[in-house]
């Protein structure tokens, strides 16, 4: 992702900010995203139901006055549903433009991923959550599953996305 | 011309006014061609005007492409002014060339601010333009001279009308540069040519009333605010010693005045303006250090300015004694009696018509004047100087209100982005959600605080207000769009060569501004349509006793909450039967049993409905028209269709009238809120259980009066729990619209309120049966019901 503009202050340059990642859990597994797609984030929302939308979409929050999607991670990824707890957090994301909520059972921390510690993903196609992931890090031992943000989104998959 | 940060705002303001001028004078121009207009000599200014002041604006940004056509078009319209030659045809042709050669430049200004572009095409418009001139074989011709002494010409004038257009707007910061791009130095009123330039210009303005009043506003209030700052300059001088910086600023000021006068025609004022500076002057180099004259001559020229703005003539009462003053100033030493020397010498600046305009009978009355000046100014000149205040010197007491008086009077307007005026609404909005978690929080109830219940209600009054003002700013006539729809009707006219009318009304009409925004491209895709396929050619209607001109109507006019826009036409109208054939051939529709002459016409909307070979004649009806519905529906909109067969076709585009507020009433069901708009609601009522039967296939009806109502149950809507499970224990909120009835069934009715209308996120989709949502002064959201669809889902159901 080469989104700039929406970090501020504590990334220099662009090569910084494209190693910034923020990691988060879900369950045992952690995962990362770009830190420049995120905006903020958020502790648990009230949720409006909206109808008439693919389940992993919860519903919209009111963040200060502005009503965005918010999508269930793990709905997303196929995985087990999970009731939200205090350590639910909601990471805001802005991919191109477009407002997103993300829930994850915890946000973990912001970290710096060299090119080096990453590999392409393995090729097996087999798993609904393949085409989300841009690449594996290895760090400290740990897996991270780095994130591609507009496949999360899923925006192909909406009607009225254009 | 590379952008730099100064000239950001001209051409941002240039591409704009441009565009409105451009827009203008097409509509004029095509009024003129089709003879709805006529050709005086009013309307051929006004159009000269508009390329005049393009021209003016686009020679200071050194726009020599677009300087070049306006300055031939200007040519031309002059000849057709002086009566040389006639309108032709042709010429509006050519005018329209012009003008969309402009219009192309235009949009790389905007983004570039050159205007290299049409380098090419100006030359070929030129041409076209010459053309015209010459195929007249005036021997004026060398007065328009070759292309090389013309565009010389050209932005010499364009110099000159760059100083006048753009220096009031920017606190005189441009002007540095309005005066780099003069070719000489500040043009001296006496000098002969530069008079008989204005004498012209002057008529030109004589031509338009409502024009001349406008411009004389500006002027009147530019001049005030100028003045005001040379004063507050001067009153910065200390002990009389008028530092250069200071003096510059009040020079510019003084010079901006003058040139702005001597366009508009008020030589005396210019005069006094130019006398003004020379004093000034001379108080910088030292020769004298006695303010007192250019502050009576600073007040002088604001009662001149306010008179003007009253509707008067701009008469300086005591001229004469003011300049003579100034032209001395460094020969007195004292401010004491100035007036007292008498005008020795005639002031050098003196112009034939300053004599002509200044008859004797007037001396006596001015005699008094000076001296009512000269027994006031001493005294709180003094007294100002120190003190950096430049408003209290007023040597004519009734000059100060009218002046104030003159300042609130003329209508000022600036253009803001849009995006702010969004920003604005959207803050507006947050305030208002703000407003009401402050005055109904939770933490007060149970209590009585008096005092904060009178500031609560204050509070809700001013955001009340606020918000309506808001509102209204976003509202604009639907004029400009209308205006623009002449020139599509007469080229596609043209092309099909059909003679039609394009007759508008209703263009005062006020809109929304994203909706004068999204509107455009549906009306054009109409009107394209009903010329191209409904109106026939004009054997055919000869022959069915028609009119051979075809005749469309467009209008606007506010109704239940929407703007109604409506493009009627005489042509041949729609054809059902063969529509329907078509739909039951394409799979579209079963049968036509059942559907409503508009249901029928809705199918020419729907994409892929509309290939020419397939439906013949009414096929193009289709040609953009999916594109039509969806834009409308954007707009939270609609599109009505009613034809007769033979006699024409009538559309009717519904758009609400605001897309951001409504008033609506707030529902729950479960533990959800929705919100129903409230003109859609007819009524809400609580029914006995006996009331409302299940029906064989599911669907429940409520019989109210006699009238049978089908009800749908929001829960079931939406997948939901509700509360309630009884007819009893909930309400029926009645629903209409375009005429069908339905009941929608909810837990409880929580109140009305005005709510701000959010759009769902666009990442959403498409959501059947919502119309957005809003936040509650819980900061939690409720989503606002589209009864437009409901219905529409309901009765297709039915």
């Amino acid at each position: 992702m080469s989104q700039m503009g929406t970090v501020e202050d504590e990334v220099d340059d662009e090569d910084d900010a494209a190693r910034k990642h923020l990691t988060f859990n879900l369950g045992n597994e952690i995962y990362a995203l770009p830190i420049s797609c995120v905006t903020e984030i958020v502790g648990r929302q009230d949720i409006t139901y909206i109808p008439d939308v693919p389940h992993y979409v919860r519903g919209v929050i009111n963040l200060r006055g502005r009503v965005i999607p918010v999508i269930d991670v793990r709905l997303r990824f196929g995985q087990m549903e999970r009731e939200y707890d205090s350590r639910t957090c909601t990471i805001v994301v802005d991919v191109g433009g477009v407002c997103v909520g993300l829930i994850v059972d915890s946000v973990k921390e912001v970290l710096n991923i060299e090119d080096h510690q990453i590999e392409e993903p393995p090729g097996i196609a087999v798993g609904a959550g393949s085409g989300y992931m841009s690449g594996i890090g290895k760090l400290d031992g740990e897996v991270t599953i780095i994130l591609e943000p507009s496949q999360v989104l899923g925006q192909d998959s909406f009607d009225g996305f254009m | 011309m590379a952008i730099d940060e100064d000239n950001i705002e001209i051409i941002e303001e240039f591409v704009a006014e441009s565009a409105d001028n451009i827009g203008e004078v097409e509509a004029i121009l095509i009024e003129m061609e089709s003879g709805t207009c006529e050709a005086d000599d009013e309307t051929l200014n006004l159009i000269f005007r508009a390329f005049h002041s393009v021209k003016g604006t686009a020679g200071f940004l050194e726009l020599n492409n677009v300087v070049h056509v306006t300055h031939l078009a200007e040519s031309l319209l002059d000849m057709l002014r002086k009566g040389e030659m006639t309108l032709q045809p042709s010429h509006v042709s050519v005018f329209l060339r012009g003008l969309d050669c402009v219009n192309r430049a235009l949009e790389e200004v905007g983004s570039e601010g050159t205007d290299t572009c049409i380098e090419e095409l100006s030359q070929t418009v030129g041409m076209a333009l010459q053309e015209e001139m010459d195929a007249r074989g005036v021997d004026d011709q060398g007065a328009i001279g070759d292309d090389e002494s013309g565009d010389d010409a050209a932005q010499d004038v364009g110099a000159l009308a760059a100083l006048d257009l753009t220096a009031p707007l920017d606190d005189g910061q441009p002007i540095d540069e309005a005066e780099e791009a003069q070719p000489t130095e500040a043009p001296v009123p006496s000098e002969a040519p530069r008079n008989t330039s204005n004498a012209d210009e002057y008529d030109i303005l004589g031509g338009d009333v409502d024009e001349e009043a406008e411009m004389l506003a500006e002027f009147v209030t530019d001049s005030l605010e100028l003045l005001d700052s040379v004063d507050a300059s001067l009153a910065a001088a200390r002990d009389g010693l008028v530092s250069k910086e200071l003096a510059d600023d009040g020079l510019r000021a003084l010079h901006t005045i003058k040139g702005n006068c001597g366009f508009l025609g008020f030589f005396e004022l210019g005069d006094l303006c130019h006398s003004t500076e020379t004093g000034l002057g001379r108080l910088v180099t030292g020769e004298s250090a006695n303010l007192d004259p250019v502050f009576a001559a600073v007040d002088a020229l604001r009662v001149g300015v306010a008179d003007l703005g009253q509707g008067g003539e701009g008469r300086v009462p005591n001229l004469k004694a003011l300049r003579s003053d100034l032209e001395h100033i460094g020969d007195m030493p004292l401010a004491t009696a100035p007036t007292e020397a008498p005008p020795v010498a005639e002031p050098p600046m003196a112009s034939p018509v300053l004599e002509a305009a200044e008859p004797e009978a007037a001396e006596p009355e001015e005699v008094s004047a000076i001296e009512a000046v000269v027994d006031e100014i001493p005294e709180p000149t003094i007294t100002l100087v120190p003190e950096e205040t430049p408003v209290p010197l007023a040597p004519v007491p009734s000059a100060t209100a009218k002046t104030d008086g003159s300042k609130s009077a003329p209508k000022q307007s600036i253009r803001v982005d849009t995006t702010k005026l969004d920003e604005l609404m959207n803050l507006v909005g947050e305030l208002i959600i703000a407003e009401n978690m402050v005055s109904h929080n939770e933490d007060l109830e149970g209590h009585e605080f008096e005092n904060f219940h009178k500031a609560a209600l204050h509070l809700n009054r001013i955001t009340r207000s606020l918000q309506d003002l808001t509102m209204s700013v976003r509202m604009v006539p639907i004029r400009p769009t209308f205006r623009k729809m002449l020139r599509v009707a007469r080229d596609v006219a043209r092309k099909q060569t059909k003679d039609v009318e394009l007759v508008l009304s209703g263009e005062e009409t006020e809109v929304d501004r994203s909706v004068v925004e999204a509107i455009g491209d549906p009306l054009v895709h109409l009107l394209r349509n009903a010329v191209d396929h409904g109106v026939e050619d004009a054997d055919t209607r000869l022959a069915l006793g028609k009119p051979a001109k075809g005749q469309l109507n467009l209008s606007a006019h506010h109704e239940a909450g929407e703007v109604w826009i409506v493009l009627a036409d005489d042509g041949k109208g729609l054809d059902r039967e063969r529509i329907l054939a078509k739909a039951i051939d394409k799979g579209v529709v079963d049968s036509g049993d059942g559907l409503t002459d508009n249901e029928v016409y809705q199918l020419i909307t729907e994409p892929g409905f509309s290939t020419a070979d397939q439906l013949s004649d009414i096929s193009g009806r289709g040609v953009g028209m999916d594109v039509v519905k969806r834009n409308i529906e954007k707009l939270r909109g609609r599109l009505d269709i009613s034809s007769q067969l033979g006699y024409g076709t009538t559309f009717t585009l519904r758009i609400p009238l605001t897309l951001a507020i409504v008033e609506g009433m707030q529902v729950r069901v479960g533990l959800h809120s929705y919100t129903i708009p409230l003109f859609a609601i007819r009524e809400s009522v609580a029914v006995e259980d006996m009331a409302v039967s299940s029906l064989t296939d599911g669907n429940e009806v409520l019989e109210l009066r006699g009238e049978f109502i089908p009800v749908l149950r929001m829960s079931n809507l939406h997948s939901i729990e509700a509360h309630a499970t009884t007819w009893e224990e909930g309400v029926l909120v009645i629903v209409s619209d375009a005429g069908f009835t339905m009941a929608l069934f909810v837990d409880e009715v929580v109140g009305q309120r005005q709510t701000v209308v959010k759009p769902l996120p666009g990442y959403l989709g498409t959501m059947q049966g919502l119309a957005g949502c809003s936040i509650l002064s819980t900061g939690k959201i409720s989503l606002v019901v589209d009864v437009q669809t409901l219905t529409e889902r309901v009765r297709l159901a039915a």
